[in-house]
């Protein structure tokens, strides 16, 4: 009976899906051109990355991997893919870095809601106002035999998806998640469909609804290598570990200004204190202010001092705190 | 006029202006003004769309020859389709906005033909049965809920009753844009409370008109 249980658990761990948070590496790899995509293969999970490397360009640079850790298995080293690739390109000895695993993390740090991303809708568009108007002036015309007024709106209304848009940009959320008792710092990236990052360096990634498709793109530009997780009509959340220094004796983070903070102590509700430059005393409590937003606040330890913060605005990126076991 | 012929007279012009408000309502969500934009916030627009057709296609009011609501349905599709674009765009979930979509085409549908049963036989209780269903019902949640404080909603019988309306039903999905909750799924558009209720408005109706002719 022991060994059929043994035996059904095992087939239940292979056949579940990948844990919720997938972990990205790093690994350098040497590339001499023409290399336009390449495909790395870490055990679980195989990685594209168009690169674009013109004939004759040597490059080493790099880049991030996708592996989906499942029960009981290895960590094998990336290869590249197709033979025809691995000629042009491969992958550097003794490079590979790869996140901690996530159950290391302390608990406060793991069991926090993801940020909220903030919708960016596409504008309609002259062209399509147009559409939408003359089919409704055509149909107005068919006022005496609506079935065929109907059919025509029907046909209107399906070909009106075809015309063309621009692709919208989505904003990036970040969240800096702090643990002051373990000193451990988790710096959380979030947007939808794509989510533009800077420099390769090994985390999680996570993206909702799981069953959707997930790739990484690595492009080089002028101003340097940037790469990219894709996953259409998805949200994506990038996630890894930062160090972030604390303001000498009030042990906030340091060098950041805050729009808005909050603060929590035990067996207290939150407190709204106004913005704060970071470096000075926490302002007193704002009466009338408003509470921080749901998401901010959900899944955070209770009985320990907590802050929450939105932090002033940089460039097209809005970014939170939450730091448990401030003061 | 049997159902499956073909209509012979032009909607009225008062049924046309009662659609081409309900157009420009369904339109107004598509905008690009920032501060409706703005006040929408991250709502769907394709439920927004939907609204105005619902509230509206069935209003009691001048006897008609034909089914006046598939010119509701002519006017209402390109609408609701640019609507779906933009939300799916905007990363909801696909799921929902289909099931948004059916629910919405389902309503219009069954309460068009249910106030064209009943104007080709003059059944009297359509209009109380109209109001009851798409504004009643609503409207006395509303004022339950804000007598409540907003508390009064949540799993009482006045959510319950809610449900049963179209108007109510595209109100919530206006809101729930990003719940994984069953209305992903088609089959819980189709047999949803606001839908069920919806069928039954037009069996009901298709009944009393049949015994009325008969009479």
């Amino acid at each position: 009976m022991r060994s059929v249980l043994h035996i059904l658990s095992c087939v239940l761990a292979l056949a579940a899906p990948g844990s919720a948070q997938d972990p990205v590496g790093v690994v350098e790899l040497e590339l001499t051109g023409p290399v336009e995509t390449i495909g790395i293969d870490a055990g679980f999970e195989r990685t594209d990355l168009s690169l674009g490397l013109l004939s004759g360009e040597t490059r080493r640079l790099w880049s991030p991997f996708l592996s989906r850790a499942r029960i009981g298995s290895g960590e094998p080293t990336p290869r590249i893919t197709d033979p025809d690739e691995a000629r042009r390109a491969r992958v550097v000895p003794g490079t590979v870095e790869r996140p901690i695993e996530w159950a290391e993390l302390p608990v406060s740090l793991k069991s926090r809601g993801l940020p909220a991303l903030r919708t960016v809708r596409p504008e309609v568009g002259a062209l399509r106002f147009a559409w939408i108007l003359a089919a409704a002036l055509l149909v107005l015309g068919l006022r005496r035999r609506p079935a065929m007024a109907a059919l025509l709106g029907v046909a209107a209304g399906l070909a009106v998806t075809w015309i063309p848009a621009a692709p919208v940009e989505q904003p990036v959320v970040r969240v800096l998640e702090g643990d002051l008792r373990s000193g451990r710092w988790l710096q959380v990236r979030g947007s939808r469909e794509r989510l533009q990052l800077g420099e390769p360096s090994a985390g999680w990634v996570r993206h909702l609804p799981q069953a959707a498709d997930l790739h990484l793109e690595l492009r080089e530009s002028a101003s340097g290598v940037t790469w990219s997780i894709c996953s259409p009509k998805s949200r994506i959340y990038f996630m890894e570990e930062v160090s972030i220094p604390s303001t000498p004796g009030l042990q906030g983070p340091g060098g950041h200004a805050f729009g808005e903070v909050w603060l929590r102590e035990p067996g207290a509700a939150w407190s709204p204190r106004g913005p704060w430059a970071g470096e000075e005393r926490l302002p007193d409590e704002l009466e009338g202010a408003p509470g921080p937003p749901g998401w901010l606040v959900a899944g955070l330890p209770q009985g320990v001092p907590i802050l929450a913060g939105r932090l002033t605005a940089e460039a097209g990126e809005e970014t939170w705190l939450r730091l448990v076991g401030f003061l | 006029m049997s159902p499956t012929s073909p209509p012979s007279t032009a909607v009225p012009l008062s049924r046309t202006a009662i659609f081409l408000f309900a157009w420009v309502l369904s339109v107004l969500p598509l905008t690009v003004d920032g501060g409706l934009q703005a006040a929408l916030g991250d709502g769907s627009r394709l439920a927004l769309s939907w609204l105005p057709w619902i509230a509206f296609v069935g209003m009691p009011g001048a006897a008609t020859e034909g089914r006046d609501w598939l010119l509701a349905l002519g006017l209402c599709v390109p609408v609701t389709a640019v609507a779906l674009w933009v939300d799916q765009d905007a990363g909801l979930l696909a799921g929902r906005l289909h099931a948004t979509n059916l629910a919405g085409v389902v309503a219009l549908c069954t309460i068009g033909e249910s106030r064209y049963l009943a104007a080709r036989s003059d059944v009297p209780s359509y209009a109380p049965c109209w109001f009851v269903l798409v504004l009643g019902l609503p409207g006395l949640a509303t004022a339950l809920a804000w007598g409540a404080g907003g508390r009064l909603m949540e799993g009482t019988w006045a959510e319950l009753l809610a449900s049963l309306s179209p108007l109510s039903a595209m109100w919530r999905d206006v809101r729930q844009v990003d719940s994984s909750a069953s209305a992903e799924f088609l089959g819980a558009a189709l047999f949803c409370p606001s839908t069920l209720s919806c069928v039954v408005l037009v069996v009901v109706m298709a009944v009393l008109s049949r015994r009325g002719r008969a009479a």
